[in-house]
C-alpha cells in the first residue's frame, strides 16, 4: 500500500531512530486522539490518564516495530492504545454490571482524518458494514468503540453469551467476505 | 441453518475478536502470547485492524491534561538528580565518564613528614592530548602540563577546571606551554580536572562553553 501522505508515520519512523523532538511532536499530533480512545474504553480520566502514558511508554520502546507497509501510523497507535486500555478494562476486578455510559462520551462525527484516510479503503470499510443488519453493526461498532465484552453485550442485549459471540462471529465474517469480494 | 460465520476458522476468529475487544481477560492474554510468537496469527491481527480502523474515526479527541507529557518524558528520559546551575559541563562528564581513566598515583616522593602528592594523567578517549598534573598538599599548588597531543589552535586556549563531586565547575585558568603553577588549597577524592577547549584567554563567562577534550577523576588515596 502506498502511504504518500501519512506524517504521523514519519514521525513513527524517527522515534524509531530514539529522536526525542519527533517523540515531542507524535505526542503532540496523537495525545489527543489517544486519550479520547482510552477514555472512550475506560471511563475513568485518572485510569485513561496512565493508559496513555503506558501507550506512549510502548510506542517510544516499540517504535522500531512499525511497519508503515502495513498500517497507516494512527492505525497501529491507536491499535496500541485499545489493546492497552481492553486489556486494563478485562483486568479489572469484576464489578456490577457495567452501565451504558456511552452517552457521556458521545461518538464523534467522520472529521478530518476520515477524510485523510485513503478515501477508497475508508469507502469500501462504510459500504461493507452498510451491508450488515442494522443490530449487528451497531454491535460490532459498539464493542469496537466502547470495549464491550461479550458478557456486557449478552447482558444488553438479553440473549446468552454463547449466541452472541456466535451472532458477532458471522458478522464479522461477512464483512471480512465482503471487504474481499 | 448455515451463515457464513459458522465456518470461520478458530484462528481467524481469534484475531478478529481480539481485535474486536470482546474476549474475556484469559482469551485475551492467549491472544497476545500467539500474537509474540506467531507470525501468522500477527498478521490475522494486522489485517483485521486495518479493516476495524474505519471505526476509529468514532473515537474523539480530548486533549489531555498539560503536564501529562511530562510525566511520560521523565519516566522515559530521567534526569541524573543535580541542579542545572551546575552548567554543561557536568552533562559532558556524565557522557565522559565512561571514558575518563582514573588515574591517580599517590607518590611517596615527598618525606614521609609531608602528605602525600597526588599525581593524575588527564584523558580522552581518541584523544592525542594528554595533560599530566601534580598536586602538591603541602605547597598547595597544582602543577599541571601537556605531556602529549597538539597545542591548542590559533585563537584558542586549553582551559582546565576543577569540579568538585557534585558541584559546579571552577576555572583553574589556561594550559599553555610548560608548566603552569595555581594555587589550590584542597584537591579532594571524587574531585574532577577536565580540560576544554576554549576561546584564547579562557571562557570570558567563567563557565565552560568549549568541547570537553581530557578529564580525569581523583580517587581515594
Amino acid at each position: 500500500m502506498v502511504r504518500d501522505d501519512d506524517p504521523i508515520a514519519d514521525l513513527i519512523g524517527r522515534v524509531a531512530a530514539a529522536d526525542r523532538a519527533a517523540f515531542r511532536a507524535l505526542y503532540h499530533a496523537a495525545s489527543a486522539k489517544l486519550f479520547g480512545t482510552c477514555l472512550r474504553i475506560l471511563k475513568d480520566r485518572g485510569e485513561a490518564e496512565d493508559a496513555v502514558q503506558e501507550v506512549f511508554t510502548r510506542v517510544w520502546l516499540n517504535a522500531r516495530r512499525y511497519d508503515a507497509a502495513k498500517a497507516r501510523g494512527m492505525t497501529w497507535l491507536i491499535a496500541i492504545a485499545r489493546n492497552h486500555a481492553i486489556d486494563r478494562l478485562r483486568a479489572r476486578p469484576a464489578t456490577s454490571a457495567a452501565d451504558d455510559t456511552a452517552a457521556d462520551f458521545p461518538d464523534r462525527s467522520p472529521g478530518p482524518e476520515a477524510q485523510v484516510l485513503a478515501r477508497s479503503e475508508a469507502r469500501r470499510i462504510a459500504d461493507c458494514f452498510d451491508t450488515l443488519d442494522p443490530a449487528r453493526a451497531g454491535a460490532i461498532r459498539g464493542a469496537y468503540l466502547g470495549g464491550l465484552s461479550y458478557e456486557d453485550l449478552s447482558r444488553r442485549h438479553d440473549v446468552p453469551l454463547n449466541t452472541m459471540r456466535s451472532w458477532l462471529r458471522r458478522g464479522l465474517m461477512k464483512l471480512k467476505e465482503c471487504l474481499e469480494a | 441453518m448455515s451463515e457464513p460465520g459458522d465456518h470461520m476458522p478458530d484462528r481467524e476468529a481469534l484475531a478478529a475478536e481480539y481485535v474486536l475487544g470482546t474476549l474475556p481477560h484469559a482469551e485475551r492474554l492467549r491472544a497476545e502470547a500467539l500474537i509474540a510468537e506467531d507470525a501468522g496469527f500477527r498478521t490475522l491481527v494486522e489485517d483485521w485492524q486495518n479493516r476495524l480502523a474505519a471505526l476509529n474515526d468514532g473515537y474523539a479527541e480530548v486533549p489531555p491534561p498539560p503536564e501529562l507529557l511530562g510525566r511520560i518524558e521523565g519516566r522515559l528520559f530521567p534526569e541524573p538528580e543535580r541542579p542545572r546551575s551546575r552548567g554543561w559541563l557536568w552533562g559532558a562528564l556524565a557522557g565522559f565518564a565512561a571514558v575518563v581513566l582514573v588515574t591517580l598515583f599517590v607518590s611517596s616522593i615527598l618525606p614521609p613528614s609531608g602528605p602525600p602528592t597526588i599525581t593524575a594523567t588527564l584523558t580522552g578517549e581518541g584523544q592525542p592530548l594528554m595533560i599530566a598534573a601534580t598536586y602538591d598538599p603541602a605547597m598547595s599548588e597544582l602543577t599541571v602540563e601537556r605531556t602529549a597531543g597538539p597545542a591548542a589552535e590559533a585563537g584558542k586556549d586549553y582551559e582546565l577546571w576543577i569540579i568538585p563531586a557534585g558541584q559546579a565547575a571552577i576555572s583553574l585558568g589556561v594550559v599553555g606551554e610548560g608548566e603552569a603553577v595555581v594555587p589550590l588549597a584542597d584537591l579532594p577524592a571524587g574531585s574532577t580536572l577536565a580540560i576544554t577547549l576554549e576561546a584564547a584567554g579562557g571562557s570570558p563567562t567563567g563557565v565552560a562553553q568549549g568541547p570537553l577534550l581530557v578529564a580525569a577523576v581523583i580517587g581515594d588515596g
